[in-house]
């Protein structure tokens, strides 16, 4: 079966490769905090949209920034 | 390059760590020398001491909320990391830290990152003037149309009477 699509849907980008950014600095929790879910999980690829060079990264910053306590493990 | 070479190889780190808000500012100052004496021990080259703030933690980290954090970068022989890392961990004062490796962006690498992002402005640039473009190409139609139809309304008139004209004859 053919997966429908929705035209209200955006269309994705890598957010990465737009800017021209390189490497993902994992100090910066705001930006960060864009591919984190509200559970505080890290979004996957099909729903980010990020490249799969840049989600590599972006996984590996994610987990950092959360073992210096700049991003949550847990929701509150 | 053979083993010996490689595990001689000067790396350089960028380390953050986290510093207990219990110390005030001033009680800090010694703390952060003897981190790097630590580093210098192990004949680490420091190239940058930078203070990020006091900051709210994400999560406690052994009951308290707030902490120091600090970044240092250094040069470092690539084979005394784990022992500076065992190091670290054993002094109590810091909470925590981590330890990067951070690659030397070359002349050449930086300007073509420089590039790319003139690049990147240029294309933003034209993106813009052309959206402009196309919201006055809009509001250009509007009127066109509008003044048509005025005329065509007026020959419409025009038209109405000729046939009224020709009927009555």
């Amino acid at each position: 079966m053919p997966r429908e699509t929705n035209l209200l849907e955006k269309e994705k980008y890598c957010y990465f490769c737009v800017n021209g950014l390189k490497d993902i600095d994992y100090k910066d929790g705001q930006l960060l905090r864009r591919w984190t879910s509200s559970y505080n999980k890290i979004v996957p690829r099909r729903r980010s949209g990020v490249c799969s060079k840049h989600q590599r990264k972006l996984a590996n910053a994610i987990k950092r920034a959360r073992y210096m306590a700049i991003l949550p493990y847990l929701p509150r | 390059m053979t083993e010996e070479q490689q595990e001689l190889r000067v790396e350089h780190y960028e380390m953050l760590y986290i510093l207990s808000a219990n110390y005030t500012a001033e009680e800090i100052k010694p703390i952060i020398e003897k981190i790097a004496s630590l580093i210098k021990e192990q004949h680490g080259e420091i190239t940058k001491d930078e203070d990020a703030g006091k900051l709210k933690f994400a999560y406690p980290i052994k009951q308290q909320n707030h902490g120091y954090y600090r970044l240092f970068e250094f040069n470092l022989v690539k084979n005394n990391l784990q022992n500076l890392n065992k190091i670290l961990g054993l002094t109590n004062e810091i909470l925590r830290f981590i330890i990067v490796k951070k690659k030397i962006k070359t002349e050449t690498e930086l300007k073509k990152e420089k590039d790319l992002q003139d690049k990147l402005a240029k294309k933003k640039e034209k993106e813009i003037e052309k959206i402009k473009a196309d919201k006055k190409e809009i509001k250009e139609k509007v009127p066109k149309e509008r003044g048509r139809e005025k005329i065509s309304l007026e020959d419409l008139d025009k038209k109405l009477d000729e046939i009224l004209d020709t009927n009555k004859l």
